[in-house]
């Protein structure tokens, strides 16, 4: 996306720059205000935020390291060990922070590679139309007829189940809907004066496509971006519950669920098992709500 | 219209081409052959060469894929790795707990989500807009996995009336009641985040009707607020809502893969991680290849629903 900030070009007279910085800044600002007003997703980013700090500071804010061993097997919550310990003794607070490195890794790479795949070939669809169009159209519904999680387990499957291997398979096989969505505007966009006159003018159509197009699809996709980066929580969340995502010892919120398919733990042993699914419902919760509010805030149906 | 369902007809032509190919691509790709289930102590190295050749693995990929689809359209989906057992037997009895889940999942999340999207949106921004805007969000973000858990915690281990998994209840003979008992929790869990995107949709696209020109035409003559709502503006809020039924179809495929592995039910999901833990390529392709199937029919079905039930809408 970083592609489409570019701004300063030569042959454009300095104050069009200006005015258009300047426009931009107001609508910025509109965007926040409005955001602002949506109480659910200013909650919502106040806690994504911590959860970034602690996945940042993880070493820091750890009570002790998430792979030694340091107390009992599967201790109740107590004041050495906050929400108690882990089967194999391993402080689960500890455990806890730094599964949100993976979480969030995994949130935002996958949805960086599919954001540009499908902001690249959605673009491509749009713009040239015709037979290139219907090609990238039909793969776009060959690639959303297979049930994600499904394809995703057999993939990761024939990869190997690793924390690399996920983020590439999320980010090859998620940017069906970001390419429709950049089609569509790219479609109703195309048809501007302003474009007609940049390919008048003799621009390069990568130039017409990635400065002049694009940049005016950005609300859409940024709004899909954020509820992806949910999804992808939730996909590596339930993979490595099932035992084909981040392997052990490495902690992930969805591994940490794993031994509670177990009987014993699930009835008599909470303390191992809720926390982790906490994390990842309060993740995605305010990922969701600051989702939502970015979609109000950016509706051009409501701008005035 | 009679043009346009033609037109989506034959659109799906290349998609259901793709599907195949895409298939074929998982189960290449993937490690092992069917050679290796011949393969015992007393192998040589020129049997497994004549085995190959008598297999057809040592022809070109295409004639490969022609060979495989050929079998395919007649219902030969291989042999299983694991079992030996051809794979249209193990995924056949599969079909039936499956659909049965799903469809109450389905069925459960729209029978409460519709009619609370529409009050949802009636009474915007009124406490119950508020709680019922939460709770969706709420059915949205929660991992299946954890809600299941949480369910067997709550009404399984704790207040003992719901069973942990299962079908039926081993050694009994089963019968309705039986089944329902155990259909409960995991028909809930799928319901939850469907039942969530649903609420939000009939929300927004209530909304969008209440604001029409034609719902104030139908108040000003003098129509009760009920029939404004319920027979102006809800019918019409419906026809979006076809579309994301297909959509729909997906993510309960997916979620049943979890639910069913957390409440052991014996259907298609179960069944995938069961092949997975194998290395059960065929099987696994031929779940993948199903799914992607009726994941194609149902988007072809809401499509065309949608074009013969909004006649406003022009095609070209």
């Amino acid at each position: 996306m970083s592609m489409a900030n570019v701004n300063t070009e030569k042959d454009i007279p300095l104050s069009n720059v200006q005015a258009q910085l300047g426009a931009e800044e107001s609508y910025m600002r509109m965007i926040t205000k409005r955001f602002l007003k949506h109480k659910l997703a200013v909650l919502g980013l106040i806690v994504f935020c911590l959860i970034i700090l602690s996945a940042v500071f993880a070493p820091l804010i750890s009570p002790s390291d998430p792979y030694e061993i340091s107390g009992e097997f599967a201790a109740a919550p107590s004041g050495e060990h906050m929400l108690g310990t882990d089967q194999v003794g391993r402080d689960l607070l500890s455990r806890l922070i730094y599964a949100s490195r993976v979480s969030l890794s995994v949130g935002v790479g996958a949805v960086a590679i599919y954001v540009v795949i499908g902001t690249v070939l959605g673009a491509i669809a749009g713009y040239f139309g015709k037979w290139v169009d219907m090609v990238i159209m039909r793969l776009t519904d060959v690639f959303m007829s297979f049930p994600y999680l499904m394809v995703i387990l057999v993939l990761v499957s024939i990869m190997g189940p690793d924390l690399y291997n996920i983020i590439i398979v999320l980010g090859l096989l998620g940017w069906p809907a970001i390419c429709r969505i950049v089609r569509g505007s790219v479609l109703s966009i195309k048809e501007m004066d302003y474009v007609k006159a940049g390919v008048a003018l003799g621009y390069s159509t990568p130039k017409i496509v990635f400065q002049h197009i694009l940049p005016n699809c950005l609300a859409p996709i940024l709004v899909n971006a954020t509820f992806g980066i949910a999804q992808a929580i939730i996909m590596e969340a339930s993979l490595s519950f099932l035992g084909m995502g981040v392997q052990p010892p490495t902690a992930s919120w969805g591994n940490m669920l794993t031994e509670a398919q177990s009987l014993t733990v699930l009835s008599s042993q909470p303390w191992l098992w809720v926390p982790p699914g906490m994390m990842i419902l309060l993740a995605v919760l305010s990922i969701n709500f600051m989702g939502d509010g970015l979609r109000d805030a950016m509706d051009p149906k409501s701008l005035k | 219209m009679f043009q346009y369902i033609v037109r989506r007809l034959l659109i799906a032509i290349p998609v259901l081409f793709g599907v195949t190919v895409f298939s074929f691509f998982i189960v290449n790709l993937a490690p092992g052959n069917p050679v290796e289930m011949f393969v015992n102590p007393d192998t040589t190295q020129a049997d497994i060469e004549l085995k190959k050749e008598a297999l057809g693995l040592n022809d070109p990929i295409y004639v490969q894929y022609v060979r495989w689809l050929g079998n395919l359209v007649q219902g030969d989906f291989g042999y299983s790795f694991s079992t030996y057992e051809p794979v249209l037997n193990m995924v056949s009895s599969r079909i039936g707990p499956t659909l049965l889940l799903m469809g109450t999942a389905l069925f459960v999340a729209y029978l409460i989500a519709i009619p609370i999207g529409v009050l949802s949106a009636t009474k915007q921004y009124s406490w119950l807009d508020y709680l019922s805007t939460s709770v969706s969000f709420l059915g949205i973000s929660i991992p299946h996995f954890f809600l299941g858990l949480g369910f067997i915690y709550i009404f399984a281990v704790q207040m003992h009336s719901l069973p942990t998994g299962g079908m039926n209840t081993l050694g009994s003979e089963g019968g309705f009641s039986d089944t329902f008992k155990h259909l409960i929790m995991p028909a809930m869990v799928l319901a939850a985040g469907i039942a969530g995107r649903m609420v939000r949709y009939v929300r927004s696209s209530m909304l969008d009707i209440l604001g029409q020109d034609y719902l104030r035409t139908a108040r000003s003559k003098g129509l009760r607020e009920f029939f404004v709502i319920n027979k102006h503006g809800f019918r019409n809020a419906l026809i979006p809502i076809i579309t994301v039924i297909g959509i729909d179809v997906s993510v309960l495929i997916g979620g049943a893969v979890v639910t069913e592995q957390i409440f052991q039910w014996p259907g298609l999901g179960q069944l995938t991680i069961q092949s997975i833990g194998s290395r059960d390529y065929p099987t696994l392709m031929a779940i993948n290849f199903l799914a992607a199937i009726a994941v194609l029919s149902s988007n072809l079905l809401a499509d065309i629903f949608y074009s013969v039930a909004d006649p406003r809408i022009k095609y070209d």
